[in-house]
């Protein structure tokens, strides 16, 4: 009956009354195939304890069963994988932190062929086998396999281990989910909607600061949620809360964010938040983000993070079952769960003498509390004896017993006897650690302190006030927690120059520290049974381990926690780290202060690459920019390519016609004819100013202040240290105005560069740079009929050859288009660039087009204007430098005459003029069929012994149709005084022998440029 | 001849016409047609050229003010962003040019270098918010403040003209990423509104 209804759990651990779950909405689900039913409000743990399901995990090493240990963030073992569906599963989740749906999917991970039955559990069995730092002195060989990426470590131990010791698999395919960004800024961001954090809130919000308050959970309230019969000021901690909320949704200057995790703080208080929005529902709907993520720009911060609990470390911790008291009390208050019926609670702190009463009275059997210090506080151990619990103090614990599940104990108690106690669940109470990741983040100082045996914020950090547990009052009563986060909000209205509505004391409880006898240090695990305690549950890390990292001769905890992986799981040790120290520190006889933390490092709990790049994908991933011409280019049946972020359209084949087709086709039209070419990704920048010829004098190396008006110049620009970095076209317009053309690639870097020289060296110049790339759409004319093409279409420009010469240049219209003319050449040819304002740059490009369709010509792609400029032996800066080239070595004019400019005094230093520097020169393979592959190494030698350094590569390799035969440019040491030679090209598929020749393969006079 | 040659084609839009959004969010749409000249010249030199061509070059840093037919952008120390209706461009140019004489000033056009989208509604703050890193509730962004920033990956021009609408200038080939982006996060505001609380 109980099985139809309920699913095979039959929610038998189940209260008859109690907690917030609704139990007038049963949620049903699944794990690892089986049916289960929850409530709503339940998180995939609380209901599979409902159904008694503990075992819920295999561990990460020795695959041994593992349970849930937590109710909250820090669950080191319930790590579970849901399934969406096919496209969309998600690996790694926290059971404890899941919120249960109808229909939700979740499977177990880490196991084969089940979580009952594991091979992989033949680890645990072998775990001698296996001591810290085990893959580091196994792995090592053999030799034969190679070493390094191709080594026997990455080809086969890795993988083998890798899937051997795994986490979830992460999703093959695209994540079809959508995710979502925000930027925001406050005043006040309060991390933690517990208490102190609504209490602080609500102060600051009163105090008229712009508050953001952010909360993990599914609804503020942080430990009120498990802590029904708490007073807050005398009120009913449940009713405050309401209120408490209310009161702050009715400020329009207040943010409320549940689901929400502040993961990472980062410089000048800007902090990262994840907001899950939908994988709480059963039905996302489609386009709706699964999650958003928040950047936080807050002026002050209050850190109400709490404080997490920590097991203890005794043989056999780790079983199903065996978990941590305070995470018992909110199951049973908060869920309506019981962890079990017949429990044993293992304390070094007086609250798990008050968890055990609890408990008692809720209908728990507490078969004993083994309390691992000498004594208790006086009023814990008289609650405990009125609930008829049996006390034994000084004890320690000899093991667990049981397979899947706890099911005994074995304690060795102060007198020396020994005592096995029957228990379904083992409740750990170790002190609890307050949360300062933020803190620590945010480079607060964290000193140890022995009274709570954990790590305190020590010093106030500027614009960061901590409230409530996350200050140390762990054990405090409610009404501390209140206070010390109404004295936070204070804190942070008196830091922004605010003041509160109203005077708050400041908590003298503050200062109310618990008792010193309250929490003492972990008690030693007797030397044998070191290798069954465990310390790093998610990484399976013992306390044996520790000890042994500490005998090999680790020090540092830094290097101690790499060795052996202890912390470095995904939970980074939340659980772990402050019981590792205190074990290593008791192996090394130092004090746990001495030895210090490790890093805290964002993220808190892992964050979905998805929310990270939210809208950045797809399309979106990085602007995809298009010419004004792109449209035209493309009804031609254009094929593009990525130049930087341009689409370019790179050749125009014609039906049936290769891109080897098409490129040559196009080649020859411009060589015999006329081509029209798209160059509107050229970067342009304006200069103008009275300054502006004396501001472009310093920084190419060509002079430009001699330029007259109405003449272009080509112009290389350096950097500082000689190197070529740009080249371009420089154009005076008038005495103040010039019109600068950089690479497409180089255009925003150059603007850069010229900026800064123009603002921190010369900021005496008056001249301004203004990009006007986008203003011009450029349509290139080139080749020998050019000029007829041309002249139909403009106006008020006279085209005669001695007129607009090369490299001048004139203003008209073309179309009827006010344009700026150029008469220049990257083709060798007769050559025109007209630029038009970019709204009219597809009707000029198809009218030219038409123009030149109608005498043979043809529309180009950046193939041909590469091959082109390549047999004229013209350089592309980026293809045929690399950054390390001077003009020299590529065979440009070096700006002798001229007093200085940028770069020209690294030109003189003795590196720069040694003969065997790199030098561009021309390569033609002995048979004129081969091209050459660009980057190939260039040898002396047919056959150089193996370590020989090559003298040089090919840095530009085509088929030229006008010379039918291959070309190449090569960079070569010493290269132009080796004209006439021979040298090699080692291959693959054997050596090709070339000769060094000019880089000018096609008219090297140049008689074209001038027709 | 130039009697002969067809009429001047008319100019294309950065961004063909673009109307996307949900009321109850945002909604986008092309801006106005218009004219922009980018004006650098030293503070000195602003206020002769003011006052020869009657634009106010004064006010604050990242501010805006609205002259008949042209609004005058004020982005940096020496830095004026113009727009002005399409018609302006001409004489625009030559009123600032004369005044600026021979003086030391840097006038460019640059009207088809940009386009625009105006984003306006209930919840453009949020929306715009999605990329933009920069504070934009009214108390801190007002109307008729304008900057220059980044909107994702995409360098814009903001300007706030009302409470609930903003002016975005965007370079001409970024504008189709802007346009996708402000659309996406329309699409997910609306849907995060929509979803049950």
């Amino acid at each position: 009956m109980i099985e139809d209804d309920k699913g095979p759990g039959g929610n038998r651990f189940r209260t008859a009354s109690g907690g917030r779950i609704d139990r007038s909405q049963p949620v049903r689900f699944t794990f690892d195939g089986r049916a289960y039913q929850g409530y709503a409000g339940d998180t995939l743990a609380s209901a599979l304890l409902a159904n008694g399901v503990h075992l819920v995990g295999r561990s990460f090493k020795y695959h041994r069963p593992r349970g849930i240990v937590a109710a909250g963030p820090e669950e080191p073992n319930a790590l579970v994988t849901v399934r969406r569906d096919w496209r969309r599963t998600t690996p790694n989740l926290r059971a404890t932190e899941v919120e249960i749906h109808d229909g939700l999917d979740a499977v177990s991970q880490n196991r084969f062929p089940s979580l009952r039955f594991d091979f992989g559990a033949l680890n645990d069995r072998l775990s001698p086998l296996f001591p810290a730092g085990f893959y580091y002195k196994t792995f090592m060989g053999p030799e034969r396999f190679g070493r390094g990426a191709s080594g026997a470590w990455a080809r086969i131990y890795e993988p083998v281990i890798r899937r051997m010791a795994g986490l979830g698999r992460a999703p093959v395919d695209g994540d079809t989910d959508s995710y979502a960004s925000r930027h925001a800024h406050c005043d006040v961001l309060v991390v933690g909607a517990g208490p102190a954090g609504l209490a602080a809130a609500l102060a600051a919000a009163e105090g008229g600061a712009r508050v953001m308050l952010a909360d993990e959970q599914a609804e503020a309230g942080g430990s009120l949620l498990g802590a029904p019969d708490v007073m807050i000021g005398g009120e009913p901690a449940a009713d405050w809360r309401e209120g408490a909320l209310a009161r702050l949704m009715s400020f329009e200057t207040v943010t409320v964010l549940t689901r929400t995790t502040v993961f990472g703080a980062y410089p000048d208080h800007l902090f990262g938040l994840v907001e899950r929005l939908t994988d709480h529902l059963p039905d996302q709907g489609r386009g709706v983000p699964r999650e958003r993520l928040w950047q936080v720009r807050a002026r002050h911060v209050v850190l109400a993070t709490g404080a997490l609990e920590r097991p203890l470390v005794f043989p056999g911790n780790d079983r199903p079952g065996v978990m941590l008291a305070g995470a018992a009390a909110t199951y049973l208050h908060r869920y309506g769960v019981l962890v079990g019926t017949r429990s044993v609670v293992v304390t070094t702190t007086d609250s798990g003498y008050r968890i055990a009463a609890d408990l008692a009275e809720h209908g728990v059997r507490i078969e004993a509390i083994a309390d691992l210090r000498g004594r208790a506080g006086e009023a814990a151990e008289a609650a405990a004896r009125a609930a008829g619990i049996p006390i034994h103090g000084g004890v320690s614990v000899l093991g667990t017993g049981g397979r899947l599940r706890v099911s005994s104990i074995r304690l060795a108690l102060r007198d020396g006897r020994r005592e096995r106690l029957e228990a379904d669940s083992v409740l750990m109470s170790g002190g609890r650690s307050p949360t300062l990741h933020l803190f620590s983040q945010l480079r607060g100082r964290l000193v140890w302190d022995a009274r709570h045996h954990a790590f305190l914020a020590q010093d106030p950090l500027g614009g960061v006030s901590l409230a409530g547990a996350a200050t140390g009052l762990v054990e405090a009563p409610v009404d501390d927690a209140f206070e010390s986060g109404t004295a936070a909000g204070v804190q942070a209205l008196a830091a922004l120059g605010m003041s509160g509505v109203g005077t708050v004391a400041l908590g003298a409880s503050m200062q109310s520290l618990p008792p010193a006898d309250s929490v003492v240090p972990v008690a030693p695990v007797a030397r044998h049974l070191e290798a069954a305690s465990f310390i790093d549950f998610q990484n399976d890390v013992t306390a044996k381990d520790l000890r042994l990292a500490a005998q090999e001769g680790f020090r540092s905890i830094e290097h101690i926690k790499r060795y052996t992986t202890t912390g470095m799981a995904t939970d980074q040790g939340k659980t772990s780290n402050v019981n590792a120290l205190s074990h290593v520190s008791g192996v090394l006889g130092r004090p746990v202060g001495d030895i210090g933390h490790t890093t805290f490092r964002a993220p808190y709990t892992p964050v979905t690459f998805g929310a990270l790049a939210a809208e950045c994908r797809g399309t979106l991933f990085d602007p995809v920019r298009l010419t004004p011409i792109d449209p035209a280019a493309r009804e031609r049946g254009a094929i593009f390519e990525a130049v930087g972020p341009w689409q370019r359209a790179r050749y125009f084949p014609k039906p049936g016609e290769t891109m080897h087709q098409a490129v040559a086709r196009e080649c020859l039209a411009v060589r015999t004819s006329v081509g029209v070419f798209d160059a509107s990704t050229l970067g342009k920048i304006e200069v103008v100013g009275p300054d502006a010829a004396t501001f472009l004098d310093r920084m190419y190396v060509n002079a430009i202040a001699s330029l007259p008006v109405g003449r272009s110049r080509y112009a290389i620009l350096l950097n500082e240290a000689g190197f070529v970095i740009d080249d371009g076209i420089v154009s005076r317009l008038s005495d103040v105005r010039f019109h600068v053309t950089t690479t497409t690639t180089g255009a925003a870097r150059v603007l850069a560069h010229m900026e800064d020289y123009l603002q921190t060296e010369f900021p005496e110049l008056r001249c301004w740079l203004t990009s006007v790339t986008e203003q011009w759409a450029v349509v290139a004319v080139q080749g020998p009929r050019a000029r007829a093409v041309l002249a139909p279409l403009v106006e008020d420009v006279d085209l005669a050859p001695d007129v607009l010469v090369h490299m001048a240049q004139t203003e008209g219209r073309v179309l009827g288009v006010p344009a700026r003319v150029f008469r220049v050449s990257f083709t060798g040819e007769l050559g025109y660039e007209i630029n038009v304002p970019a709204g009219y740059g597809r009707a000029v490009w198809s009218a030219l087009l038409s123009a030149a369709e109608r005498v043979g010509g043809t529309a180009y792609g950046t193939e041909a204007m590469h091959v082109l400029r390549a047999e004229k032996g013209y350089i592309i800066v980026g293809q045929d430098s690399d950054g390390t080239l001077t003009p020299r070595d590529l065979g440009l004019p070096v700006g002798e005459r001229k007093a200085d400019f940028v770069g020209k005094r690294s030109l003189s230093r003795s590196d720069m003029l040694v003969t065997d520097r790199p030098q561009l020169v021309g390569l033609e393979t002995e048979d004129g069929r081969v091209v050459l592959e660009e980057g190939a190494q260039i040898t002396r030698d047919s056959a150089p012994a193996v370590g020989t350094h090559a003298v040089g590569h090919v840095t530009s390799a085509y088929h030229s149709a006008v010379l039918g035969r291959s070309i190449a440019l090569a960079v070569i040491e010493g290269g132009r005084a080796h004209l006439g030679e021979t040298f090699h090209v080692p291959m693959p598929s054997g050596v090709i022998r070339v000769k060094v020749v000019s880089p000018a393969f096609y008219d090297p006079k140049g008689g074209r440029l001038h027709g | 001849m130039a009697e002969e040659m067809a009429d001047m084609p008319e100019p294309e839009r950065a961004l063909a016409g673009i109307a996307a959004g949900v009321a109850s969010v945002a909604l986008i749409e092309n801006g106005p047609a218009a004219a922009r000249i980018v004006l650098r010249c030293r503070p000195d030199v602003a206020s002769l050229l003011g006052a020869a061509s009657g634009l106010d070059l004064g006010g604050r840093i990242n501010t805006a003010r609205l002259a008949p037919g042209c609004a005058v952008l004020k982005l940096g120390p020496d830095e004026w962003l113009l727009i002005a209706e399409p018609e302006a461009d001409p004489w625009l140019g030559a009123r600032l040019g004369a005044a600026a004489g021979a003086g030391a000033v840097s006038i460019v056009d640059v009207s088809h270098a940009r386009g625009s989208l105006v984003v306006a509604g209930p919840s453009v703050e949020a929306v715009l918010a999605a990329g933009i890193a920069l504070p934009l509730t009214i108390d801190r962004f007002p109307v008729d403040r304008a900057t220059r920033t980044l909107l994702g990956k995409s360098e814009v021009v903001l300007w706030r003209r009302a409470p609930d609408r903003f002016h975005v200038e965007v370079g001409r080939s970024f504008l189709p990423y802007v346009a996708e982006f402000l659309s996406l996060a329309i699409a997910h505001e609306a849907a995060i509104a929509a979803l049950p609380r």
